[in-house]
């Protein structure tokens, strides 16, 4: 078996489960929202991109920069319009989450109505590669990987060294407390999932351009991330997110390559094991 | 002299009136409109749905056949018209869509599409006394119903195409990818008979229709290297995107489709460049000979038709020419496609019904240009 190649593929999945996990780790360990709806969020940055290039012809750079906004705003629009209404009319997270729900098959069924569920491929030219002996690599894989690094380390920078960041991690370890002393929640929340949405829409960008988009991609990158998410915990959000992504490419590669029709159920049952063996976590 | 006046102005008057009524009204001649209450053809096809996108791409060129044999006098005066319903690509959806346009809007023949939708739709063929035709490529499937007809062209015919220029090509380790759907059992008989019979190792993987990523089944094919790749499917962008990521994990091995399906464009699209250097074997398709049919779908779509709109073109004529002959109604329809013989194909070849009501349709092998034109050369096995 070609076992480089195969974790070759795996790190470059990792890539994407990354920058969608932590946004989605983002959003629930400070207000404690399942947004099920992230899954949207990543494919319409990825649907925006492949309109903007693809269809009509806009520059890569400014098709990208266009659809990650496109997704930074509707993540935001997602809950000022749906969840914060739900919320003030005395909903609990259980609410919200079955709103968030809603939200994700509305505009996935939308998508499938548009595109008919044909896959959308934002490229026609090939990627580059290297060859590394009986192992290609994408160059594309490693600028998702650099890209992945670079954000990781600003979002380090923004979480530690800005006062917004402080307010986030202070909502992230008591809420109710954060806001006593003084946090502006409604402004940290905004911040929060322009942030996160923005991420997700980055990697739907990418995959977009990488392997193309489907309507169920969503869904299926989040089901992954949030497993990633639950390996990684909360405490260490970027290292947790980090390394549950890595272990969670490797994992769907091994099973893409050994049982594809296999890979949801195996990361079901890794998913499982996790929370019976350890629920809080690696890092708790 | 009063009289004789009378009678020269009502002789130049009924003149008039011959004259008139010649120029209006129903008409038999060629070219002629076409009047009176049209033959309906039932359409069942996917226009949502994940395969949606085939009804949106083969129901455009039905329509302009249908308006190429009302243009050319209508079928014995009276023109054509198709009756339209949604499957979603269902059986439980294909069987409704039937029922509607057989007990509700009357229609004496069937286009239909898909092999699980055909199955469903056989017995109530048989039931209702209704012809169906489709482009479905199971060897045998429609041997099973006196009502079912199939216009496609087989594995059986293809694949000696392809295993010709295997032996050609010294093709010694042959890796094949189906799709997880029914066809995958009689496509890997078929191919690794083939495989068998010229000597080759062989491995095979399915794949599953929807996914993005098949880079853990190409990885497969990578570790078996092979002098060959053969892909077969429903000519899904699937096969594209699989084509695209074996040139991106570094395989530069040949590639082969066991049917046309590189020429439906959303195939294309996903694949790329990746899809240039592809040999097929499929439906005999001369543009020259097309050129009416494909004129026309740039015309209406901005892109040319792929094979199984060259095929659904001939099936709208097939019908029309049974309608002609044996009239309209069911059993007409039926004994009329029964019976067809050098049927030419708007593709260039011509087509017979076998005993099964299969056509055995001319083939050829291609090579891919330019997957962008496109631009597709015939070669020799």
């Amino acid at each position: 078996m070609n076992t480089l190649q195969v974790l070759a593929i795996g790190l470059g999945l990792a890539g994407y489960y990354a920058l969608v996990a932590v946004g989605f780790a983002l959003i629930f360990a400070t207000l404690r929202i399942f947004h099920i709806a992230h899954g949207t969020v990543f494919i319409t940055g990825g649907y925006a991109f492949f309109l903007l290039h693809r269809v009509q012809g806009f520059g890569l750079i400014l098709s990208g920069l266009l659809a990650i906004a496109a997704a930074a705003l509707l993540g935001l629009a997602i809950d000022k319009a749906v969840y914060l209404p739900v919320l003030r009319r005395g909903g609990g997270l259980f609410s919200v989450f079955i709103a968030s729900l809603g939200v994700s098959l509305i505009v996935e069924a939308g998508f499938l109505a548009y595109t008919k569920g044909v896959v959308s491929v934002a490229r026609t030219d090939m990627l580059d590669i290297l060859n590394a002996g009986p192992v290609a690599v994408r160059t594309l894989d490693l600028a998702v990987l650099a890209i992945v690094a670079v954000l990781y380390g600003l979002l380090y920078l923004w979480l530690h060294r800005t006062k917004v960041g402080l307010e986030v991690r202070g909502l992230t370890d008591n809420g109710s407390l954060a806001a006593v002393v003084g946090v502006n929640v409604d402004r940290t929340r905004t911040h929060i999932f322009l942030l996160a949405s923005a991420l997700a829409g980055i990697a739907g960008v990418l995959t977009a351009y990488d392997m193309g988009i489907n309507p169920d991609s969503g869904s299926r990158t989040l089901f992954v991330a949030v497993v990633a998410v639950i390996l990684g915990g909360l405490r260490n959000l970027l290292l947790g997110t980090l390394i549950g992504s890595v272990a969670l490419g490797i994992l769907t590669a091994y099973a893409g390559f050994f049982f594809p029709e296999w890979v949801t159920f195996g990361v079901f049952v890794t998913m499982i094991l996790l929370i019976l063996v350890r629920p809080q976590g690696l890092f708790g | 002299m009063r009289s004789n006046r009378t009678r020269h102005l009502f002789v130049a008057l009924a003149s008039v009136a011959v004259l008139f009524a010649a120029s209006v009204g129903p008409r038999d001649a060629a070219g002629q409109t076409p009047a009176g209450e049209p033959y309906k053809i039932g359409v069942t096809y996917p226009l949502s749905g994940p395969q949606g996108a085939w009804g949106q791409l083969l129901v455009p060129a039905m329509e302009i056949a249908v308006q190429h044999v009302n243009q050319a006098g209508g079928v014995s005066g009276r023109p054509l018209s198709l009756v339209i319903e949604d499957t979603k690509g269902n059986p439980e959806g294909a069987v409704s869509a039937m029922r509607k346009v057989v007990q509700v809007d009357r229609v004496a023949a069937i286009l239909t599409i898909f092999t699980n939708v055909v199955s469903a739709q056989m017995p109530l063929a048989d039931q209702l006394k209704v012809p169906l035709i489709s482009p479905v490529e199971a060897p045998g499937l429609v041997a099973k119903s006196e009502w079912a007809f199939a216009h496609s062209p087989l594995l059986t015919r293809t694949l000696p195409l392809v295993s010709a220029r295997w032996q050609r090509d010294k093709v010694k380790r042959l890796f094949a990818f189906f799709p997880n759907t029914p066809i995958a059992k009689f496509g890997s008989a078929i191919v690794k008979a083939e495989a068998d019979k010229l000597g080759l190792q062989y491995e095979e993987t399915l794949f599953k229709l929807g996914d993005t990523d098949f880079r853990g089944l190409i990885t497969r094919a990578k570790n078996f290297n092979p002098d060959a790749i053969f892909i077969f499917g429903h000519g899904t962008p699937d096969e594209g995107v699989i084509m695209k990521q074996t040139r991106e994990l570094g395989m530069n091995t040949q590639m082969y489709n066991g049917c046309a399906c590189v020429t439906v464009k959303s195939y294309r699209e996903a694949a790329g460049k990746a899809a240039e250097g592809v040999i097929y074997a499929g439906f005999k398709y001369d543009v020259g000979a097309a050129r009416k049919l494909i004129d026309a779908y740039r015309g209406k779509l901005g892109f040319d038709p792929d094979y199984a709109g060259l095929e659904v073109y001939d099936m709208v004529f097939m019908i029309a020419e049974a309608i002609r002959k044996y009239g309209y109604g069911g059993d007409g329809i039926r004994r009329g496609l029964t019976e067809i013989k050098d049927f030419k194909s708007i593709g260039g070849g011509l087509v017979s019904m076998d005993k099964d009501r299969q056509s055995v349709v001319a083939v050829g092998l291609y090579q891919v240009k330019d997957v962008v034109k496109p631009e597709f050369v015939e070669i020799s096995p």
